[in-house]
């Protein structure tokens, strides 16, 4: 008993070590994908973006005076137009991996469905129309 | 079966040690196949560990007394449940318990995150092995679970035997919240491994920006709430079975739970700066590196009987061990974080002194300062023996001075922080936010202040509470009034619906308002009483509004202890409300019997009534009851439980938008217009 159940927990530990060894080839691990200034600036834009949007409810909500808001948003405004300035110079330019990243993003662009009510495009995880509000078909 | 934990625990150790070395050779030769041979072996670690600590188990099931750990912890007629309990009821198997929760929460950040973060995850998994490493070397040669009970022979050469039962479980520990306490308190320190993991990883791979942040938001969070949940069990284990009428006493190992989960709530709080506004970098890193190593502390402090406590841990070889990997951890992780200096530089400044990151950043200094404070007056006995050569405790009294007036100010900061802007608010915004609130509050203090509330922090807290609340409540109406105005929806269609679209947000305001509620428990401990008597069956003694009579003084004997026992009617304004039953216990397994007092509670929102019986007199015929008259004690458990409803509300991913189509909004303009809005 006692050396059966040595035997099987070092064995299938054993196994578990020794199989990625004995595999051809793996792909993933070292395919180390670095982040890239194309998604620093992503993350940015997003960031910015999200700090925008809050800060539009806050006012919404009453939290801000007209004059704090109005400065601030100009501010963030900025920010963002920088940001965006940046990633289009970077995806205009020659570098590969922007190029790939592009041909990607406009692949998911493409997976989208066209709302029967307003035709407005809409990502295919939504269940109704972001424009309209209509039921979209799947 | 202990031969097999031994085999489990040895190969644990063997297979840590390849995993460390699989993944950092690994990515040294870039080679894919090492690195993926050493995320398996840390997948086959937790294998290792999880079979080791159910062999403990079954030792324990069975009552195998020819092994030390289960002679010294347990008994035959001990019930089932604390017989497992007991599993983490001693030094040894509590290492192994912290070790096993370390390899299980390894294996499911591998299986998250492997594909997600694959330049990250071999350094993440070599960081988290270190650690495991560190802990299954302990198992293995200094704290082994598996050890065999031996007698000393006259020339001091062991002789193995088994005793015919074991000392027991202290009695202290056989308690429900025992059972629980410890899991819970450890699930959060070992929780916080995983951030340093992954912060180390980015210092490592240069990736510096909040990916690793926002990785392990969830996990941080995971690890507060577990390590907050075991705080209050802990302390209503104390409130129940240490029987002095209160459940905090800035005990060491209380203080060793309060050190990490404050320098954790700062590191959950100035992470929010870094996503919004990418500073705080270097200061994020330090909170993490800190929270991570005040955890490993804690479980020194716990474990070593550096400190006396009324946990009473006997002295053990385990300091030494755990304060080297206190160095080399932290002097690793801060030697790395100075060289990474030029790449955490800030991408912007702080605007100005009112300003939400700037409250954020008071936050931090007084939750800092809050942790420094506990720790210098725990470490007290340590430092003044090696400046003066005596041991001097210091007690609650420094504990309370030092801390009331920084939580009060820490309470001002949770009101405040939320309504400030980011970046900078003007006089005209924080008019518009705090003038009702401020008004009210001061308003309701006045009252309290003529109705007879005069202590001064109790005073404050109450005021401060008020104020908390109302900001709180405020931030719920105006956004639900927003929204609702927006999309059509009900108010409480609203509340809910904002909360769920936010709920980092609003789930943070219901943790601060479960804060509220401790703090009101807190400040009612400013006006607890207490009175004793000797009592005999009839005897009447008096607290307040409140009349205790006893009915009947009682032995009772069950196999695993004896007790004396009083039945005791409990009238309120002459109106009876309970039937209470404190008992004093008498612990049978062992060489040394051990006494326990079980208090009996009377609880209400507005008070508790809490019955000690301290023992007999010396002619056997009355008891001696002490009763005390805590007010407010509820509210810190209920204010624990809204506590973590809040974080796992904060917890929960954010809801996507979907608008409802609104009858009277009807041409796509008129939409759009109302999207904007939102």
């Amino acid at each position: 008993m006692l050396y059966l159940f040595c035997g099987i927990l070092s064995g299938a530990v054993l196994a578990a070590i020794c199989a990625p060894l004995f595999r051809k080839e793996e792909t993933l691990e070292s395919a180390i994908i670095e982040e890239t200034e194309w998604d620093l600036l992503q993350r940015k834009k997003e960031v910015i973006l999200g700090n925008i949007q809050d800060l539009d409810f806050e006012y919404k909500c009453g939290k801000l005076s007209a004059e704090d808001y109005q400065k601030v948003r100009a501010e963030m405004n900025a920010e963002a137009a920088v940001v965006f300035q940046q990633i289009e110079t970077l995806e205009s330019s020659k570098d590969l991996d922007a190029l790939i990243r592009r041909e990607i993003s406009a692949r998911k662009d493409r997976s989208t469905t066209t709302c029967p009510s307003c035709a407005s495009k809409n990502p295919n995880t939504n269940k109704f129309c972001a424009d309209c509000g209509a039921k979209l078909k799947r | 079966m202990a031969q097999i934990g031994q085999f489990a625990l040895a190969l644990a150790w063997v297979v840590t040690a390849y995993s460390i070395v699989a993944s950092l050779l690994g990515i040294r030769l870039k080679h894919d196949n090492l690195i993926a041979s050493g995320r398996n072996a840390a997948l086959g670690t937790f294998v290792c560990i999880t079979s080791a600590i159910a062999c403990l188990g079954y030792l324990f099931a069975v009552s195998d007394f020819s092994i030390k750990y289960i002679a010294a912890h347990s008994n035959r007629d001990l019930p089932i449940y604390f017989k497992v309990s007991s599993i983490w009821g001693g030094q040894e198997g509590s290492l192994l318990f912290w070790g096993w929760l370390l390899t299980a929460y390894s294996a499911l950040v591998i299986v998250q995150n492997w594909r997600k973060h694959s330049a990250m995850m071999p350094y993440v998994v070599a960081v988290l092995m270190g650690t495991s490493f560190f802990f299954t070397s302990m198992h293995l040669f200094i704290v082994n679970p598996f050890n065999q009970t031996v007698f000393l022979q006259s020339d001091a050469s062991p002789l193995p035997f088994v005793p015919h039962d074991g000392n027991g479980l202290n009695p202290l520990l056989q308690d429900p919240y025992m059972v629980i306490h410890p899991p819970m308190l450890y699930l959060g320190f070992v929780g916080f491994a995983v951030p340093f993991a992954f912060a180390i990883a980015a210092m490592i791979t240069k990736q510096l920006g909040d990916t690793w942040i926002r990785t392990t938001r969830r996990w941080t969070m995971v690890a507060w709430m577990f390590l907050s949940i075991g705080i209050m069990l802990g302390g209503k284990w104390a409130y129940h079975e240490l029987g002095w009428g209160g459940f905090w006493a800035w005990d060491p190992v209380e203080n060793a739970s309060m050190m990490p989960w404050l320098i954790g709530t700062a590191f959950l709080h100035s992470v929010m700066v870094q996503e919004k506004k990418g500073m705080l970098k270097v200061w994020n890193m330090v909170l993490i590196i800190l929270t991570f190593i005040m955890s490993i502390f804690g479980t020194l402090l716990t474990r070593s009987g550096m400190v006396q406590s009324v946990h009473a841990f006997a002295q053990s070889p385990v300091g030494g061990y755990f304060r080297a990997f206190i160095i080399v951890a932290l002097s690793g992780a801060l030697y790395l974080l100075f060289d990474r200096l030029p790449y955490l530089k800030s991408e912007n400044q702080m605007e100005s002194i009112v300003s939400r990151e700037s409250s954020f950043m008071f936050n931090n200094l007084i939750l800092l300062a809050a942790c420094f404070a506990v720790f210098w007056g725990t470490m007290f006995p340590i430092i003044s023996e090696a400046a003066t050569g005596s041991k001097i405790t210091v007690g609650p009294p420094f504990f309370n001075k030092v801390n009331v007036p920084i939580a009060i100010f820490l309470m001002f900061l949770t009101g405040v922080g939320p309504l400030l802007a980011w970046r900078r608010a003007s006089t005209n915004s924080l008019k518009r936010n705090f003038l009702s609130p401020a008004v009210i509050a001061l308003a309701s203090g006045v009252a309290l202040y003529f109705r007879g509330v005069q202590h001064f922090y109790a005073w404050l807290s109450i005021v401060m509470s008020i104020f908390v609340t109302l900001t709180i409540i405020r931030e719920f109406y105006k956004g639900a009034a927003a929204r609702s105005s927006g999309t059509g929806e009900t108010f409480l269609e609203a509340i809910v619906n904002l909360t769920l679209r936010n709920t980092r947000r609003y789930g943070g305001y219901v943790v601060h308002f479960g804060f509220v509620l401790l703090f009101i428990g807190w400040t009612g401990q400013a006006f607890t009483t207490d009175a004793e008597g000797e009592m005999g069956v009839g005897d009447t003694l008096s607290i307040r509004e409140y009349t205790l009579r006893v009915d009947k003084l009682g032995i009772e004997d069950t196999p695993n202890y004896a007790s004396d026992k009083a039945t005791i009617s409990l009238f309120e304004y002459g109106k009876k409300v309970a039937n209470l039953y404190p008992e004093k216990r008498l612990y049978k397994a062992g060489q040394e019997k051990q006494p326990t007092t079980e208090v009996s509670i009377y609880s209400t929102a507005k008070n508790d009534v809490y019955l000690v019986f301290q023992g007999g007199t010396r002619d056997g015929k009355k008891a001696i009851i002490q009763v005390f008259y805590n007010p407010l004690t509820m509210w810190v458990w209920i204010g624990g439980i809204v506590l973590v409803a809040g974080t796992l509300i904060a917890l929960l991913p954010n809801k996507k938008t979907i608008l409802r189509r609104r009858p009277e909004i009807e041409s796509k303009e008129e939409r759009k217009e109302v999207e904007e809005k939102v």
